[in-house]
């Protein structure tokens, strides 16, 4: 996986710096969450992500997990509590910084959010080309991102002649392709049959062995079950931590030995 | 053409019609300027060819039929040229055919009359570059040499045409200035309603990390190669209309000889200035756009919450 090892994200000093004096990607403090006059959606909710961690996030439809991502990535605010993204208080973060801010997140919308008159490649160049990677690194790495997906032979494609697996695909490549500090995935898996699933899966796990801390939600119990990661869980708008079966095993590199043959 | 980094975010049927009006208002601009140029230059040739001059005016005694009156004028003509020749501050004193200043009268009193009419006689002088005239003392000394004669420096015809000139060009800026404006208000409503159609694209712009200065550079260059491309358009057929303009009136002038308004125009000369004119507005008329379009776009973002 070539496009990862070549470090496409020019990164900054300081966001190492950062990253390396920072003690948690993200840590949620008594966060309340419901919108204008809905019900409570988060209450309470506290919990931490180590950088380099990978975790599952389960819970019922409308549990709240699409909410909880999008508090993450900078798309909605808490009603009460504090969060915190890569050690910064997200409430301090004047809207001139929340582009840089972002551009360490990567997201797999549930509903994909592709831009629907720009071609496969061209959405999945988007993150490249926005933080102004060189036209001939694109070329080089966005194919084989797309090819690794299994869609290599939909480069030109416009998303709305792709079928939902294969803009799911799209989507998850545009995540990726930036090699985010955190990836938050909502239903990556939502369209697609269990053998591209898991091989998706084999991706994030990738990008989380380069240092990338990763929240996968999700609903595919059968593909939680099947990685060993550990889980948080939202139900009644509360957030609980689930010890796997096989947590006194080390959480990583037990990746490995979960994997199928 | 469009490049890899267009994301054809501007790219919708609200911006269709700026090519076309764009070539409009700058077709207006073009004329308002070469109109405005044109009266400045008329001006300040005038100005140039009149500033070194004097008309003196010997009116005529009244019967013109008798010798001895022609012998009066002639005498009184002849006293004033004597004069003339030795003030200081005049290079040259010609005076003006009478046949010259027949012809002149004839458009409007007609040939009989013209050959009737005692007619004044007109001294032209040039005045030296190198002395000043005395304008005072000459006025005076003429009138004791031959009473009635005046001395025209055509400085009141000349501040008429000024000012008429000037109004001239003051029209032709606020027409630009106007025009201008009308750019700006177009390129700021195709920009808001591109903005509008495109909501959801650039939500997911901002939420992947895009700042609003890679919005608004996708929207600055479209609206900018649009207003260019009318900018070009309009200059065009703006230079069209005025090699038009003056084709139709030098043939008119051919036709009816010099009168008025038909040689003003055949006299336009498209030169530096007005070529420069032609070729800047489309330069103007894309930076105007692609400075408003930037400006439209980031202010309307930061407006989002």
């Amino acid at each position: 996986m070539s496009f990862f090892r070549h470090g496409v994200r020019p990164r900054s000093g300081r966001a190492e710096k950062e990253r390396g004096a920072s003690s948690q990607v993200v840590r949620f403090e008594n966060v309340f969450m419901r919108y204008d006059g809905g019900p409570v959606i988060l209450r309470d909710v506290s919990f931490e992500l180590e950088p380099g961690s990978f975790h599952f996030l389960t819970g019922g439809s409308g549990a709240g997990k699409s909410t909880l991502l999008r508090l993450m990535y900078l798309g909605a605010r808490p009603v009460s509590g504090n969060i915190r993204l890569f050690d910064r208080d997200i409430s301090g973060i004047r809207r001139a910084e929340r582009p840089a801010m972002r551009r360490r997140v990567g997201v797999v919308f549930q509903d994909f959010r592709l831009i629907p008159h720009l071609s496969a490649l061209d959405n999945v160049a988007l993150p490249l080309r926005i933080a102004g990677t060189r036209e001939a690194l694109i070329r080089e790495h966005v194919p084989e991102l797309l090819a690794w997906v299994g869609l290599s032979g939909h480069l030109d494609a416009l998303p709305a002649t792709l079928s939902g697996g294969q803009q799911q695909r799209i989507a998850i490549a545009r995540a990726v392709i930036g090699r985010p500090n955190l990836l938050l995935a909502d239903e990556p898996t939502g369209n697609v049959d269990d053998r591209i699933a898991i091989r998706l899966l084999y991706l994030f796990e990738e990008l989380n062995k380069m240092g990338t801390t990763v929240l996968i939600a999700t609903h595919n119990e059968s593909l939680v079950k099947r990685f060993d990661h550990p889980r948080l869980h939202l139900e009644g708008a509360r957030l609980s931590r689930v010890q796997m079966p096989s947590a006194a095993a080390p959480a990583r590199p037990g990746n490995a030995a979960a994997r199928p043959a | 053409m469009w490049g890899r980094n267009d994301l054809a975010l501007a790219r919708d049927p609200s911006t269709r019609f700026l090519p076309g009006l764009l070539a409009v208002l700058v077709y207006l601009a073009a004329l308002a300027a070469v109109g405005g140029l044109t009266a400045q230059g008329f001006v300040s040739d005038w100005d140039r060819r009149l500033a070194g001059s004097l008309t003196i005016q010997i009116p005529p005694t009244l019967n013109t039929g008798d010798d001895a009156s022609r012998a009066a004028s002639a005498e009184r003509r002849d006293a004033v040229l004597r004069l003339l020749k030795v003030t200081p501050g005049i290079a040259d004193a010609r005076p003006i055919p009478e046949a010259d200043s027949a012809a002149l009268l004839e458009p409007w009193l007609g040939p009989e009359l013209v050959r009737t009419l005692p007619l004044p006689l007109l001294v032209d002088v040039r005045l030296a570059q190198s002395q000043p005239l005395d304008r005072e003392s000459l006025a005076e000394r003429l009138e004791n040499a031959a009473p009635g004669t005046t001395l025209d420096d055509h400085a009141r015809w000349l501040a008429d045409a000024q000012a008429l000139a000037r109004s001239v060009a003051v029209t032709g800026l606020v027409v630009i200035a106007l025009v201008s404006m009308a750019a700006v208000l177009a390129v700021v409503f195709a920009v808001r309603t591109g903005l509008g159609v495109h909501r959801n694209e650039i939500e997911v712009l901002h939420l992947i990390g895009a700042p609003d200065r890679f919005i608004a550079r996708q929207f600055q260059r479209h609206t900018g190669r649009l207003a260019a491309v009318g900018g070009v358009i309009g200059s065009i057929l703006a230079i069209i209309t005025v090699i038009a303009l003056r084709w139709t009136a030098t043939d008119t002038t051919a036709v009816t000889g010099p009168a008025g308004f038909a040689t003003l125009i055949a006299s336009i000369d498209f030169g530096l200035r007005d070529w420069l004119a032609v070729i800047a507005l489309p330069v103007a008329a894309t930076v105007i756009s692609t400075l408003t379009a930037r400006a439209s776009v980031m202010l309307s973002l930061a407006r989002l919450p």
